[in-house]
């Protein structure tokens, strides 16, 4: 039998399950669109989605914590606490571009019921995911520091540029620092607006139309003379004695750069550093010569 | 003398107050939330908008580029101005939050009046972001409480050691009543506040700073003085910048403290806040002065107690494993609840840096050959 699931914590978690419950399954997941049309033609009746199946009925009606205590029933009281969400692991994996879900389900069941098992990459496999949710976070966080969004009007809007589908939690992130204002994230073809609720949606995030993005932009840009002045406070936190090219480089990586101007300026600094030279001392040393 | 130093503050532009306030702030260490958003050219991270009120001061201390007595440019902002520069920075997500100190507007209790409509004004607008304020010595209990109710944290900076050396170098206060009685008032509203908050604002703990290499203190006493401060304030993590001086003060002919000394300081505090040490277990690595050496703290532990190694990875307790120069909390963590652990790539792969964890392990058994070992099977 083909059983067909959705790919999210829901799904992957049901999977788990499954496949202990019968051993000669296949699974596959929705969004594996060519693969699963190719299946339905060829066996159409052998699949079960998620469902319809009999078996998942049950299961639809449990909530995810009940879920996850059925995938991960050793309970260990001294286990890492801060680490302890499977949840928040596999959320966080699935966005991640080179993520399988197949590969993640068998990792889960490798867990033998462990969740802390999924924070202790001591194996190939569990290091490779592990990975991916640090890549993924990463990639997120690079975000949160380094894009600068413009405000038109009473919107703020930011571009983006993600290889992991990351977008959506960046927009929650702004929208959650910025609770009274709208907020638009652009990343290539995929719009999100965040505080819906202030525009009328039902959601605080939710993926819209990108032009609808584009005729939010249309109010004067109230930025303008912002980086001058970020510059002015930029130099003005710098100890000239204390210069670490080399830490600088690493904090502020050469990939920031690709965030936000505002963020290649700063970038820029960090390599050439700050001149603190004013047209006083300009003058001083013309005398000089 | 420099021709600037007499503009009044309504001939200065704000971009001019702007650099000369938050200049005044770029020796405060305050990098407590999640975020940073930018690095300097020195690699300290940039959170927060950090600026002064005002640096026109009436405190007299010697080491302080804003002491009354110094001849240097002033400059004040307003409530407003502070207000919307904070907005601006922060709508365009280069800042988290602000950091707010000042110079002593006459006396601590107007200065902190002044700091507490700021930080009202902010709130009131809306703000949602992070907001610390550096307190005078002296602010009056309460002020603190009303300061309480808006920032995020607050707290005065201890600058040194002990009454001696405090009341030598800032002359206008007094450390046990206007630095530690106020220390200990706000280790207890913060615990209050954390108790009874309903709303999402993080209050956070306790901080000061100190300046490292000030009047020749040792460094035991330095960590001492904190280890006794996280016990009774509720210290989580203090802050420590060198002393460099400042032209124009009393103590512009003293040396400067070397940089290293405060990355030590700062690995020795992290060794009493995360891995349990008391100051007392410092001692066998202090040289005759009481100054720590150039070395990694945690790494001179483990060569002044030879006897604890090599740990035994699959049966050491908790502090074994966090004793070892590699393994920090995270990866001691990881290790007890792992499955037996058979090879070296297990452990990097649970983040254990094993080059530098090597000499002091065992895993199923084996364990890198010592020198001293080596001699004693030879003869």
């Amino acid at each position: 039998m083909i059983m067909r699931f959705q790919r999210n914590v829901r799904g992957i978690l049901t999977a788990c399950r499954a496949t202990e419950k019968y051993n000669d399954i296949d699974i596959i997941f929705s969004d594996e669109r060519s693969l699963s049309t190719q299946l339905i033609g060829y066996a159409e009746n052998e699949i079960e989605t998620q469902r319809s199946s009999s078996f998942d009925t049950l299961w639809d009606n449990c909530s995810i914590s009940q879920l996850v205590a059925a995938v991960f029933f050793r309970n260990d009281p001294g286990a890492i606490d801060s680490y302890q969400s499977p949840v928040e692991f596999i959320e966080t994996v699935l966005r991640h571009r080179k993520c399988n879900p197949l590969e993640l389900v068998g990792l889960l069941k490798k867990c033998k019921g462990r969740k802390e098992m999924l924070y202790i990459p001591q194996y190939r496999e569990g290091h490779r995911y592990f990975r991916y949710m640090k890549e993924v976070k990463k990639e997120f966080y690079h975000m949160c520091m380094f894009t600068r969004p413009e405000l038109f009007g009473n919107v703020l809007i930011a571009r983006v540029s993600t290889d992991h589908r990351t977008s959506d939690m960046f927009c929650q992130w702004l929208a959650r620092k910025n609770p009274d204002i709208v907020i638009g994230v652009i990343d290539k073809n995929i719009s999100w607006i965040g505080n819906g609720n202030l525009l009328g949606f039902e959601s605080q995030v939710c993926e819209v139309d990108p032009s609808f993005l584009v005729d939010l932009q249309s109010g004067d840009n109230a930025d303008k003379g912002l980086e001058d002045l970020w510059e002015i406070y930029y130099d003005s936190q710098y100890i000239s004695k204390r210069r670490n090219r080399k830490l600088a480089s690493r904090m502020q990586p050469a990939i920031s750069a690709n965030f936000s101007t505002m963020a290649k300026n700063d970038r820029y600094r960090v390599e050439k550093g700050t001149g603190n030279c004013t047209l006083d001392e300009f003058s001083k040393d013309c005398e000089n010569l | 003398m420099s021709s600037d130093t007499h503009i009044p503050d309504v001939h200065r532009t704000l971009q001019e107050r702007i650099r000369l306030l938050s200049a005044g702030t770029k020796y405060d260490s305050c990098n407590q939330t999640a975020v940073c958003h930018a690095f300097g050219p020195d690699g300290r991270c940039i959170q927060l908008y950090k600026t002064l009120l005002t640096n026109h001061c009436s405190g007299e201390c010697l080491y302080c580029p804003n002491r009354s007595m110094r001849d240097t440019s002033r400059a004040s902002l307003s409530p407003e101005e502070i207000a919307k520069i904070t907005w601006s920075f922060y709508r365009k997500n280069a800042i988290e939050g602000l950091f707010l100190s000042s110079g002593i507007i006459g006396d601590p209790e107007n200065t902190a009046y002044r700091q507490l409509e700021v930080v009202t004004l902010l709130r009131e607008q809306g703000f949602n972001g992070y907001i610390h304020v550096r307190l005078m010595p002296g602010t009056p209990k309460h002020l603190l409480e009303n300061i309480s109710e808006y920032a995020n944290k607050f707290g005065i900076n201890a600058e040194t050691t002990s009454s001696v050396n405090y009341s030598h170098i800032c002359p206008n206060f007094d450390y046990q009543n206007d630095v530690l009685m106020r220390l200990k008032w706000i280790h207890d509203m913060v615990r209050r506040r954390r108790s009874e908050h309903n709303d999402t604002r993080i209050i956070g703990a306790n901080d000061t700073q100190f300046v490292v290499g000030l009047l020749n203190e040792p460094d035991r006493n330095m960590i001492q003085t904190v280890n006794r401060f996280m016990n009774r304030y509720g210290l989580r993590r203090p802050y420590f910048m060198s002393f460099d001086p400042v032209p124009g003060t009393p103590l512009e002919k003293e040396p400067s403290s070397p940089r290293w000394k405060e990355t030590r300081l700062y690995q020795a505090s992290y060794l009493l806040k995360d891995y349990g040490l008391k100051a007392r277990d410092f001692d066998p690595i202090f040289d005759d002065t009481g100054n720590l050496t150039d070395d990694d703290p945690k790494i001179l532990l483990a060569a002044a107690n030879p006897d604890m190694y090599p740990v035994d990875i699959n049966s050491a307790t908790r502090h074994e494993l966090l004793m070892v120069p590699g393994i920090g909390p995270i990866s001691a963590e990881r290790i007890i609840h792992a499955d037996t652990i058979s090879s070296e790539q297990e452990l990097a792969r649970i983040g254990v840096a094993v080059s530098r964890a090597r000499p002091y392990i065992r895993i199923q058994g084996k364990s890198q050959t010592r020198l001293d070992r080596f001699w004693k099977s030879g003869s």
